[in-house]
Parts: C-alpha cells; structure tokens; sequence
C-alpha cells in the first residue's frame, strides 16, 4: 500500500509536469518517469510481463520516436500569446472540479484490494500465457479491430504526410485549385512551406 | 486449454463490416493504378452495396437474437437498421463525391478506403455489444475522419479543421476511455447487459454513475451534443463539403447508436442524476443549436448549427430509450441522414470548387436559374424543419410522443417549441431561392452521380414521410434485443 502511494504521487506528478512544463523535452521526460512508475507499478502487482512490455514499448520505443520528432521539428518552448486570457483559470478550475469529484466517489466507495492470492491465481504468475489466452478468446474481437484501427491509423497518416511533399502530385497542390494545370505555383507553395516547417522554430 | 463460447461467429451478422473491410483494402491497392478517383469510388461504391444487401438479408431473416463473440458483436434489429443508415449515408457521400473531388482537386487515392474505414467504424460502433468494441469502433471511425477534414492541401480552414477536431475528438476518446474504465472498477465487466446486471445489487452505483457521465461526455463529443458541440460549426466550415455531407450523417449515426444502447442498458441502473443531467444536455442543445442557426449566414454554418439542433432531438430520444425511443431514433437519423445528405449534395453543386460562397446571397435567384436544384432544396429545408407530408415531420412526430410516454413533457414541449424557431432559418432559405433577383450567375457544375444521390435523397425523405409505417414497424421491437442479453 505504501509503494503504492509512493508510486501514484509520482505519476500524478509526472502527468502534472507533462501538461505544465514549457520545453517539449523536459514534457517528454516527465512522461518517462510517469510511464516508468506505471511499470514499476504492475510489477508490485505481480503482472511482470505487463511490466516489461510498458518498459521496451512505451517507455523505450515510443518515448524515443515522441523525442525524435521534438528534435527534428526544433520546437521550442516560447511561447506565442495566449489570445483567450480566461482559458487557462477556466482550464484549471475544471481539472480542480474534476478532481475532486472522483476524489470524493473514491473515498465514498473504497473497496478493500483483493488478496495477493486472488491476484496470483487470477495473473497466472505474471507470464505472457495468461494474457496471449485472454486475447486470443475473451477478446479476440478487440484484437482483430486493434489491427483494423492501426491500419486506418496508418492510411490516414500516409495519405495526410504524402501529399503535403509537392513532387508526388504537383498537379493535384492546393494553390493550383482554380486553375489545374499550374504545376509550378503548387510546388513553390508547396517548397515554402516545407521551409517554415524546418525552420519555423529558429 | 478450452476455449468457450465466445469464439461462436455468426458470419451473417459480421457480414457487412468484412465487406466494408475488404471494399477498402481493395480500394486502396486499386487506387494506386487508377488514373483518376472515379475508379476507386465505383470499386466502393459496390462495396458499400454488397454490404448493403448483406444487411438486408439480415434483417429479413428473422434472426433478431443473433450475435458474435458471445455478446460483444451484436446483430439485433436496430444494430442492423442503423447499420443500413450508415451504408445509406455512406453511398450518398461516395456519389456526392464521384466529380467533386476532381473538381476540387482533392482526388488522392486514400479518399474511398479511409472513407470506407470510417464507415466501417460507424457500423462497429452500431453493432457493439460491449464497452471495449464501442471503444475502438469509435477510434476507427474518427481517425479517418480527422484525415479528410484536413483533406484540402495547402488550405489554412481545411488544416485548422482537422487539427481542431482531432484535438477536441481525442479529449472526447480520453473521457470514453476513463469513463469505461470507471464502469470496469465497478461492475467488472464490459458487456452492457453484465454491466447492469452486475449494478443492480451492488453497492458501487456512485463510481459506475461517475463513469456513465464520463461516456456520456465523451459520446456527447462526438454526438455535438451542447456543451460539447463546439467543434462542429468550425470543422463543418472548414472541411471540404463533401466530406462533411460524410460526417455529418454517418458519425452522428455511429455516435447516437451507442449512445442509446447505453442509454437503454446502462444508464437505468445508474444513479437517477445521470438522466438528469442528460435532460439539462439535451434542452442547452436544443436551445443553443436552433437559436444560434438563426444568426448564420453561411449555409454551411447553419447546416452545422442545424445538426447540432438535430443532436438535441435525438437525445431526447435518449431519455425515453426503453418508452419507444430507441425506434423513433433509428427512423430519425434514417431521414436525417436522407434530408441532410441531400441539402450538402445540393450546396456542392452550388458552390465553387474551393466550397467557398455559400452565403445565403448564393441561393437568391435559384429558382429561377437552377429550378431543380432549388426545389429539391426546398424540400430538404421543408423536412429539416418539420413540415408535416415529409420525414422529418413524422420523426419529430414520434420523438416527441416517445419523450412525453417517458413523462418529460417540459423537454417535448421545448422541443416543439425551438422546432417553430427553426422553421423561419430553414424557410429563409427558400426564400432567399425564390423571392430574391440573383446578383451574379450560377454555378454551372452538374454532376450526374450527385444528382442520383439528390434523387435518392429526395424520393426517401417523401416516402418516409407519407408512407413511414412500414420502415416504423420493422424497427419497432421491444428493448430486450437490444439490452445485449
């Protein structure tokens, strides 16, 4: 119980910094750590293999390729005028209303953990046999619509990248709209704009 | 190791959704070759008709219990019902789209396969018996939908569109997601029927209430339910039209779908608030969406204002979802999605091909100069504003009289009331069209597969209005089916 206090205040510290902190990297690393205390968490509940997946996946792979794309788009911290003065005490105020009305159901309804038993029993040690059963019977469905969503994921971001590089379909660019054989408007749009997004952050 | 029932496909209920799968995988490796997108929307558009008749062969087969995956895929009448709605609408937008998107310069080969995927969402979404079907339903219709608001290259509203809706559409998937996990903490499991069945008894009702409000909001997203409508008028302006002719009907169908299973499954073993709350929801909707239609003068704008008008009839369909509702819904968004499908089809062919100038000031003179188009119009403003002879009368008709059998008749009487203030911004349209000298000439874009839809749409939005009986009776079975158990 203790760990476990210990642990949710980091991850309630590490979500906290994410939404808070001004670098984009330093937002990065606060996502590390809260990703790290959640598999440190699964591990106190002796889901191992759960453990090791959120470290190699989420905290390895996915945090490098978010680190990546914060080096190489240069985005910098500053920042660019908040236009609506009210949002970020109305943003707060609501975070707070939320807070505390979940705070108050947990502390209406608290329930006692189940043993360590119970959990051993039902985790079958933790190993990856229990969880590839469960996702191949109980939820075999969501399984096959988990590959259904990544394709679409995929398509939509191909499609939505591909076209924005203007010697692919320079004829089909935006700026030729009125006029549809104008390749060389579309593409000098297209170069500027490929410009302001390198260099948009210096 | 055994494996238990869960593993029982019934191919005749999945039917639909493969196809739709398929369609799209085909679609894209067809696109890659083809010349231009009209061979991608023909391949489509079979798939969508193969669907189609899958769907229909279902329903007439009198296998109302039938589901998938113990009871996480279901193919009960209204999951069926709405799933043809979804292919109606589906249809409707690829025909809409067969020149425009040549005339607009839009026609990458993803256009049909991510729409076809969205789709696929949509019926996912119809059909989902459990919470965690329900969830990814919803991912795999919006993600597509996200791409094609931003479809338009290298235009600042199309891109801010996307953007924004992808931003408020992804905090609507967090709250879905954090609300299904609060149900989960308090029923242990994610099929509907053993969620309320597990509430009933039990002593958790306050943390699975926290979580029904959590879905609710999330659902309200994508729903445009007020307060959560904001996105729609600026992604409704900023997407290519057809796109929205797309969005507008089969994500609103997807969106209400689950919101009433839920609401016929769930919501009743939850604490009373909840569906107080809803009805406060559902009368900020009503309000909001009518009067502020009234202000717009972009047709656009007020279609999106108009939908969200819509929304607000809908839910309170939701309110009186075992009193009738969950039927007068379906054949709601039947003719919904027939009148609203067809006013777009209408504002693409009378739009420019940057779907600029659809200010009111477009429409003067357009009976005299495109009387066709002009009383086709007439007649979808006439049906979204609840003249009686066509569909969207005799929705509202049973809306009302489902909401006064759940005994909220303060929300009938409001909603009778805001329907008069939306008369006069739909008859302004018609009037603008008939009683004003254009300015400038029109469009003379014509486009034979948009005209299809708009005849379509046309001959549906009558029909359903004169002869509603049958369409009614089909989706008129008792909630059991739909409770999931």
């Amino acid at each position: 119980m203790v760990a476990f206090v210990i642990l949710a205040a980091l991850m309630v510290a590490g979500g906290v910094g994410v939404v808070t902190l001004r670098q984009p990297v330093h937002a990065a690393l606060a996502l590390v750590g809260t990703l790290l205390a959640l598999a440190v968490t699964y591990v106190t509940l002796q889901a191992h293999f759960l453990a090791a997946i959120q470290v190699i996946v989420y905290a390895g792979a996915i945090m490098v390729l978010f680190l990546f794309v914060i080096m190489l788009l240069n985005v910098s911290g500053e920042r660019t005028g908040d236009r609506l003065k009210w949002l970020k005490p109305a943003a707060w105020a609501a975070a707070g209303v939320t807070v505390a009305g979940l705070a108050v159901v947990y502390f209406l309804q608290r329930q006692p953990l189940p043993g360590a038993a119970v959990v051993d029993g039902a985790l079958g040690g933790g190993g990856a046999e229990r969880i590839g059963e469960v996702l191949f019977t109980d939820y075999l469905l969501a399984f096959q619509l988990v590959g259904v969503l990544l394709l679409t994921g995929v398509i939509a971001a191909v499609s939505l990248v591909q076209r924005a590089a203007p010697e692919t379909r320079p004829q089909r660019g935006g700026a030729a709209r009125s006029a549809p054989h104008e390749p060389g408007a579309a593409s000098g749009a297209g170069v500027m704009r490929d410009d302001e997004l390198v260099h948009g952050g210096h | 190791m055994s494996f238990p029932g869960v593993l029982d496909i019934d191919w005749n209920v999945m039917a639909p959704a493969v196809s739709l799968l398929i369609t799209a995988i085909v679609a894209l490796v067809f696109g890659l070759s083809a010349r231009d997108s009209r061979g991608p929307a023909a391949v489509a558009l079979i798939g969508v008709l193969t669907a189609g008749i899958f769907a229909v062969a279902h329903l007439f087969s009198g296998n109302e219990s039938a589901a998938s995956f113990g009871l996480r895929y279901l193919g009960d009448v209204p999951a069926t019902a709405l799933t043809l709605v979804i292919l109606l609408g589906t249809a409707m937008a690829i025909l809409v789209s067969w020149d425009q998107l040549e005339r607009g310069g839009m026609g990458q080969p993803e256009y049909y396969p991510l729409m076809l995927l969205s789709a696929l969402g949509a019926v996912v979404m119809a059909s989902a018996g459990d919470l965690i079907t329900l969830i990814l339903g919803l991912e795999i219709m919006s993600l597509p939908a996200y791409a094609l608001s931003a479809w338009r290259t290298r235009d600042r509203q199309s891109e801010e569109a996307g953007m924004k809706y992808f931003l408020l559409g992804a905090f609507g998937s967090a709250m879905l997601i954090y609300g299904t996990a609060l149900l989960y903490g308090a029923s242990g499991s994610f099929v509907y029927g053993a969620v309320a069945a597990a509430l009933q008894g039990g002593n958790l009702t306050l943390l699975a209430t926290a979580g029904g409000a959590l879905v609710l909001a999330g659902l309200g997203f994508k729903a445009a339910l007020a307060p959560f409508h904001q996105w729609a008028p600026d992604v409704y302006t900023g997407a290519p039209t057809v796109v929205v002719t797309f969005m507008s009907v089969v994500i609103k169908v997807g969106a209400f779908a689950a919101l009433l299973r839920i609401a016929a499954t769930v919501f009743p073993a939850l604490q009373p608030w909840l569906l107080t709350a809803l009805a406060v929801i559902v009368a900020l909707t009503l309000v909001v969406g009518n009067f502020t239609a009234l202000m717009q003068r972009g047709l656009k704008r007020m279609l999106a204002y108009s939908s969200v008008a819509h929304a607000g009839y809908l839910g309170l369909a939701l309110l009186a979802a075992n009193h009738g509702g969950v039927a007068a819904a379906a054949f709601y968004l039947s003719v919904y999605a027939l009148m609203n499908a067809g006013a777009f089809a209408v504002l693409t062919l009378v739009t420019d091909a940057s779907d600029h100038g659809d200010d009111l000031e477009r429409f003067a003179g357009l009976g005299r100069t495109r009387p066709g188009l002009a009383a086709a119009m007439a007649v979808f403003m006439l049906s979204l504003g609840g003249i009686p002879l066509l569909g969207g009368f005799t929705g509202k008709v049973l809306v009302f009289q489902a909401t006064i059998d759940a005994g909220h008749v303060w929300l009938a009487v409001l909603g009778i009331a805001t329907s008069v203030v939306a008369l006069f911004y739909y008859f302004r349209v018609i009037a603008y069209m008939y009683f004003r000298e254009s300015s400038h000439a029109p469009h003379t874009f014509r486009s034979t597969p948009a005209r299809v839809a708009i005849a379509v749409a046309l001959v549906g939005t009558v029909l359903l209005g004169i002869l509603p009986g049958w369409w009614h009776t089909l989706l008129s079975v008792g909630p059991r089916f739909l409770a999931g158990y």
